[in-house]
């Protein structure tokens, strides 16, 4: 049996690629401050939670996004605050650059880190410290999933924000990124569910925010004064890394119904009025649109499953889940919402919840949690790799006009007719806001990311798609500023075409730079040239 | 003669689309949401869970198969020290595979006859158990003549001489002696106690080399495995029973499919029994016991509700469920080789079983395999027992 | 300040919107100040207050923006410009459709109210306000009655002029154009929401897309007399919880009374009346959800040992929730209002209210609390009505207040010597944030100095 050394026993083979080499001549990061570092974090950490180990790095250097790797030169595990601590004063002391990185469940390759340095992997700080089940809040650490924590408040009669993510997404890193949540239009999103946190900022130091900051009870509301919490949503890690964090959980109803508003009508003007009408009468606890695409990914107990259903299924959905303390008011809940669908978009029907759960009825969707955990059959587990995502914000009436408008760039892309993607393959979904009063729009293809064609044309179908979106007035949210800034054109333009967008980037910059001084902490651009050396999208 | 191989060999590539196109959507790294009882119990991987880096996960070893099979480095060291961190549990591909249908599992089992064919595989620390199988055809590192010395008392009948309708294949660790010769015993009256007509090979026997297939040395395991079906069939029994799972995920997956005759793990039959009450269980078995499902004879061979059924017609026995239980099922830590090369990951695993054990309030615990078994003894902590000497327990005065 | 200078900003305010002559500042201020130096600066419009802000920022001339109630007179004093946008006042926009209204500093309450009356709309209004402007009312985070079932923030956007003149817009009206989006997220970091609360130490909001509401087929208000907090604030939180409530209020019966009445004698013969402890609820929704509503809300009262109250004080209360409730309205009960506001969980609240009541025994106390977030936690507030000036009630309301931080209440918007208070103990790194941005906005430091936190 060979073996015995594995270097000499090794067949000759021809390396084709090392993707390790970030900057061609780097400032940050280099070989012998990398050494140090590396040396620092070992005795800060423990050898055993850091490693510069290629076997190690490339784990970090993908995600499902068609982003181009990158590998970390180091990923180190802090198991506390303390040890995050140590990371930034250790990468600030070296120019080491420090990516932030939750589970790196996203779909933009947001945790791939542009220019190699520390990857921080906060999945060991997986503590629940806290739930406050009369007062209804709780307090985790950065590694905490939403199954986790979802399933430790609802045994408590409670539960938190489920974002129409996996399961398997971190908490505090989708609080403080996207959020988009069934539950959004009633009970807000992000920021709206956080009461404080404890945050490492890049120069390393500690800050405490919300009630705690002054030993006060976590009492939901923000302050003392100006509402420092909102310094890191939207910021993607470019502000510091949360350590611990107090969220507002909500009472998990007594009894919950849904009775589900379908039509297979191709109209797609019926939607925005059978939205708004639920949105504003404020009396669900859960609403969204989906196309049935989504409604088979989310029915599906496997890909193929899915796949069966959705050419089957009606193809537009409102999904109003209706929750309430007792049977009779869940019940008048209900025939309100059919009769305030019906005044609006009459071609509305009706499908009891018992057809929907027959055609689910698998073994690993358990219907009952249904709106509680989207995990296994979300979109993001059902593509062989990875999606393509247009988004974008406005009036719900707007959304409805946006969706055709993509939906048409995308086909005309890809060599089709308008609107003839099949079922299976794109999906639009609404999610709409404070009640009613704006939506967000996302609209995925799913594609397979190991067939480079079908990748090609549908990159190039997204763009278009983007583009029509915000030539129609759509505009992204959840703090994508952070990814822009420092792109060419959109910096320099961004001024000018709107002031007051140029004046809150002017002062996205310099508190960048007072609380980075030395630019380590998910460095996209340069402080010196204010560009990016390589687009971070 | 034309040499019959137990089935078509794959190659890690044949697999590409799966390890390319894995979107590290974490679902490999915790039990089925809907099936988690608290946060505390909520992990499934045993290497990963312990060790945190992306690598020791599914989703990173999908990620070393990539830049292996793409050229992107070298294997090294700590490239064989990753893939032979995996228990090869399967609860990657037990959630992966429904929903992706990703061979997360299989890819890790592939990773490794990769590295044995070019010669970076498998671990020093496994040298002894590939030796043995070599020179003594056990892994476990027991002298040649064991079988012989195990069945010997037991006066059964001898299959390359007579005849039965069923040969029972031991396995070596049942035939280890010491405190397993009293599991072996109790098989051996349980099958009595059925009323099963069956006999067995003694030194005959070989192994089934399950050990050389998770270590990713397909050409030890295949080496005997014409001959060994040709055994098999020789006797012309028309089942082969057999009480190790290890065993039978081998015999199941590996030979079933090119040999004329069934393969059963004994719970089946004990099943079958105890519905038609040819086997009744009379003696008290006074126990609160959660049932650990091995991982060969739950995810692997499916077979979950069998050794179940047996523990409840058990008088007085009170089956407890683990939090993590069927095909979420936290891995005993003995397989895949980690027992021999990360000694420490794989007494942790058992210790983290132990810890849910109590969390769900059993007092003791019991298992279907000889090797989670010896793992769960060896953590020191509740009393371990092996469901064959309950049942035989159980059958009180029946069984002798 | 220097004729030239003055001369600048008439030529760009017109005379009439910047003066000098004490009639026109003394009324700011609570006691006549003898030597004013402050210039009053009314603008009419966004235009105007950008450029009257940008001068002054090149010229070094402090700015002051009156955001509530009186002025303390060592600032008149001050050579700079006392900037008060009440001027600022139109209804840009109703929109019904999104339930939004574009409003300008200068609107009041009352006036956006009387435009919603006519659209059957209505509004959110505060418990404890201290300006009738909306925009200042929401983004200074007020109490707002109906708290427990909507979220505390009731503006979309804001529009706002920095210290130097350049416009900040929040959310989406940064990168769109009116009447797209209008959702209250920045594009990144959301520095727009350390405006809120802040003393207008970072730009002067002039503008604001505030949240309004549809009127539903049935109103239905209904209240219940108890004979503790602790039962009070149970029932309450249980129908917060639960989700059967629009408005919700807790209050002591001479809360009540001093609320509801215009004469001390009415007042004092109201509380009388009333259950030492009242539970009012709101409804606005269908009938059949209000009759459920109604019926279930009714029980766990009832379960607390809650009786109906009068119908008469659920109706006065359904009149009064039309309204905002100013604090300075309860003056005429005793000359003067001192009061002590936090938040804190349900279950603390009683004992602290106890406690504040046996602290000043001296005086009356009015009690109220509202739920927030589906009764997560309670805004409580202890009127204690003293005499006009009363300098005892007020060094007593301070050294209330400064028990009650010890015990873990959390004051959201503090101001005064209570912010003194607050700021001394909170994180000092959340003191640098807030400074450093202050920094970034305002690098000379001349907007609203020290009107936050000494030294900011």
């Amino acid at each position: 049996m060979k073996g015995k050394d594995i270097q000499t026993d090794l067949r000759e083979r021809k390396i084709i690629k090392v993707p390790t080499i970030h900057e061609l001549e780097r400032v940050h990061n280099t070989p012998e401050n990398l050494e140090k570092a590396y040396k620092e974090l070992q005795d800060a950490l423990g050898e055993e939670w850091v490693s510069n180990d290629f076997n190690i790095t490339l784990a970090y250097a993908r995600d499902q996004s068609v982003i181009p790797m990158n590998h970390p030169d180091i990923v180190a595990l802090p198991g506390s605050t303390d040890d995050v601590i140590s990371i930034m004063r250790i990468a600030n002391k070296y120019k080491i650059d420090v990516m932030p990185y939750g589970s790196g469940l996203n779909t933009l390759g947001l945790t791939i880190p542009p220019y190699g340095g520390i990857l921080c992997d906060t999945r060991r700080m997986d503590q629940i410290f806290e739930i406050d089940e009369e007062n209804m809040f709780c307090t985790i650490g950065p590694g905490v999933t939403f199954a986790q924590l979802q399933t430790e408040t609802l045994k408590r009669k409670l539960r938190l924000i489920n974002p129409s993510t996996s399961a398997n997404a971190m908490v505090i890193s989708n609080l403080c990124m996207g959020n988009i949540s069934t539950l959004c239009n009633k009970y807000g999103l992000g920021l709206d569910h956080i009461i404080g946190y404890k945050v490492v900022l890049p120069d390393g130091n500690l800050m405490v925010c919300g009630p705690k900051a002054y030993g006060a009870d976590n009492a939901h509301v923000p302050g003392p004064g100006p509402d420092v919490r909102a310094f890191i949503r939207g910021s993607l890690g470019t502000m510091g890394i949360i350590t611990e964090m107090t969220i507002r959980l909500y009472p998990d109803p007594d009894v919950v119904e849904l009775v589900v508003p379908i039509c297979d009508e191709e109209d797609w003007g019926i939607i925005a009025p059978a939205l708004k009408a639920i949105c504003q009468r404020n009396i669900v606890i859960e609403n969204a649109y989906f196309q049935n695409t989504y409604m088979g990914i989310f029915l599906g107990e496997s890909n193929l499953e899915s796949s069966r259903l959705i050419p089957a299924l009606p193809r537009h959905y409102v999904v109003p889940v209706t929750g309430g303390y007792s049977e009779e008011e869940v019940n008048i809940k209900g025939e309100i919402c059919k009769q305030d669908i019906l005044a609006v978009s009459p071609k509305f029907e009706f499908m009891p919840w018992e057809t929907v759960e027959e055609m689910s009825a698998g073994r690993l969707v358990g219907i009952d949690k249904f709106t509680k955990f989207f995990r296994e059959s979300v979109r993001v587990q059902r593509v062989k790799g990875s999606f393509f995502v247009g988004f974008g914000m406005d009036h719900l009436e707007g959304l409805t006009e946006l969706n055709k408008a993509m939906m048409k760039a995308m086909s005309t892309q890809v060599g089709t007719d308008e609107n003839v993607f099949s079922a299976d393959l794109i999906a639009t979904y609404f999610q709409p806001y404070d009640q009613g009063r704006v939506g967000f729009i996302e609209f995925d293809i799913f594609i397979d990311q190991t067939n480079p064609e079908d990748m090609l044309r549908t990159i190039m179908g997204t763009v278009a798609a983007q583009g029509v979106s915000f030539k129609m007035g759509s505009r992204p949210c959840f703090g994508v500023w952070p990814l822009l800034e420092g792109a060419g054109p959109v910096h320099d333009y961004i001024g000018l075409l709107y002031p007051a967008a140029g004046n809150y980037a002017d002062v996205f910059r310099d508190m960048k730079m007072i609380y980075d001084p030395n630019n380590i902490c998910n460095r996209r651009w340069d402080y010196e040239t204010m560009r990016m050396k390589k687009a971070a999208l | 003669m034309e040499k019959r191989l137990t089935r078509k060999r794959e190659k890690l590539t044949d697999y590409r689309d799966d390890y390319w196109a894995c979107g590290k959507c974490k679902m490999c790294q915790s039990i089925h949401v809907q099936k988690m009882s608290s946060a505390r119990f909520s992990y499934n991987c045993p290497c990963g869970t312990r060790y945190r880096f992306e690598s020791y996960y599914a989703a990173g070893m999908m990620e070393i198969a990539r830049g292996l099979t793409n050229f992107e480095f070298e294997p090294t060291p700590k490239t064989a020290e990753i893939i032979y961190s995996c228990n090869l549990c399967g609860l990657c591909q037990e959630m992966c595979y429904p929903l992706k249908t990703m061979h997360t599992t299989k890819i890790i089992q592939l990773l490794r006859e990769k590295a044995v064919e070019e010669g970076w595989g498998p671990l020093e620390a496994h040298q002894p158990m590939l030796a043995s199988t070599r020179d003594n055809d056990n892994a476990l590192g027991l002298p040649s003549g064991f079988k012989e010395k195990a069945v010997k008392p037991l006066k059964l009948k001898d299959l390359t001489k007579e005849k039965a309708e069923n040969l029972l294949f031991i396995g070596c660790a049942y035939a280890a002696g010491g405190e397993m010769q009293k599991r072996l015993e109790s098989i051996v009256n349980i099958l009595k106690a059925a009323d099963i007509d069956f006999g067995v090979l003694g030194n005959a026997e070989p192994c089934c080399r399950s050990f050389n297939l998770m270590l990713g040395d397909r050409d030890g395991f295949e080496e005997r495995a014409f001959e060994n079906m040709e055994l098999f069939e020789s006797t012309g029994a028309s089942t082969l029973i057999t009480a190790c799972p290890h065993c039978l995920q081998v015999l199941k997956d590996e030979y079933e499919n090119y040999m004329n005759m069934k393969v059963i793990h004994i719970t089946e039959l004990i099943a079958k029994q105890l519905k038609e009450k040819k086997l009744q269980f009379t003696s008290e078995v006074k126990l609160k016991a959660a049932y650990h499902d091995p991982c060969m004879l739950g995810r692997w061979c499916e077979i979950y509700n069998q050794p179940r059924r047996a523990l409840n017609a058990l008088p007085g026995f009170e089956l407890v469920e683990f939090e993590r239980n069927l095909e979420n099922s936290w891995c005993c830590g003995a397989g895949g080789g980690v027992k021999a090369a990360d000694p420490d990951l794989s007494a942790w695993t058992a210790a983290e079983r132990m810890t849910e054990a109590r969390a769900v309030g059993a007092e003791a615990v019991v298992t279907a395999c000889p090797h989670c078994e010896a793992q769960f003894a060896e953590a020191k902590d509740l009393p371990v027992y092996d469901l064959y000497e309950l049942m035989a327990k159980a059958m009180g005065e029946g069984a002798k | 300040m220097n004729r030239e200078l003055l001369n600048e900003f008439v030529e760009i305010a017109g005379k009439e919107n910047v003066r000098t002559d004490p009639g026109a500042l003394e009324g700011y201020f609570k006691e006549k100040p003898t030597d004013i130096r402050l210039v009053l600066v009314t603008p009419e419009d966004q235009e105007m207050l950008s450029e009257v802000a940008a001068l002054a920022y090149e010229k070094d001339i402090p700015m002051y923006t009156h955001r509530r109630g009186y002025l303390d007179k060592e600032l008149a004093k001050v050579e700079g410009l006392l900037i008060d946008l009440k001027k600022i006042d139109k209804i840009i926009r109703v929109d019904q459709s999104n339930l939004l209204a574009f409003v300008q500093y200068g609107v009041t309450f009352e006036r956006l109210k009387e435009e919603l009356d006519r659209v059957n709309m209505r509004m959110l209004m505060p418990a404890a306000a201290t300006s009738p402007s909306i925009v200042r009312s929401y983004l200074d985070r007020d109490i707002i009655i109906a708290n427990g079932a909507t979220r505390p923030y009731q503006i979309s956007t804001f529009h706002a002029i920095l210290p130097d003149g350049r416009i900040w817009m929040s959310g989406t009206d940064a990168y769109t154009e009116d009447g797209m989006i209008e959702f209250r997220e920045d594009i990144g970091p959301m520095y727009s929401y350390f405006f809120h609360a802040s003393e207008d130490i970072y730009g002067m909001p002039y503008a604001a897309k505030v949240f309004i509401y549809k009127r539903w087929e049935d109103r239905k208000v209904t209240s219940y007399g108890f004979d503790s907090a602790e039962k009070a604030m149970r029932t309450a939180y249980l129908a917060s919880r639960h989700d059967q409530v629009f408005e919700c209020v807790v209050a002591n019966s001479v809360y009540l009374a001093v609320l509801l009445s215009d004469s001390p004698g009415d007042a004092e013969k109201l509380a009388s009346e009333l259950s030492p402890w009242n539970v009012v609820f709101g409804f606005d929704m269908h009938p059949d959800l209000v009759r459920i509503w109604d019926k279930q809300t009714g029980e766990m009262a009832a379960e607390n040992g809650g009786k109906p109250a009068s119908e008469e004080l659920s109706k006065r209360m359904e009149e009064k929730f039309e309204w905002p409730w100013y604090i300075s309205d309860r003056d005429y009960y005793r000359g003067g209002t001192k009061i002590i506001d936090y938040y804190t969980f349900a279950n603390k609240a009683p004992t602290l209210f106890a406690e504040t009541t046996s602290k000043a025994s001296a005086y009356e106390i009015g009690q109220l609390a509202i739920p927030v977030y589906y009764g997560g936690a309670f805004y409580c507030e202890s009127d204690i009505y003293c005499g006009k000036d009363d300098q005892e009630a007020e060094n007593l309301r301070v050294e209330i207040f400064r028990e009650l931080l010890d015990k873990g209440v959390h004051v959201n918007r503090p101001t005064g010597d209570i912010a003194k208070i607050v700021y001394e103990r909170l994180d000092p790194e959340n003191i640098r944030m807030i400074k450093n941005l202050k920094k970034v906005i305002d690098p000379k430091g001349l907007l609203n100095r020290d009107q936050l936190v000494e030294g900011v």
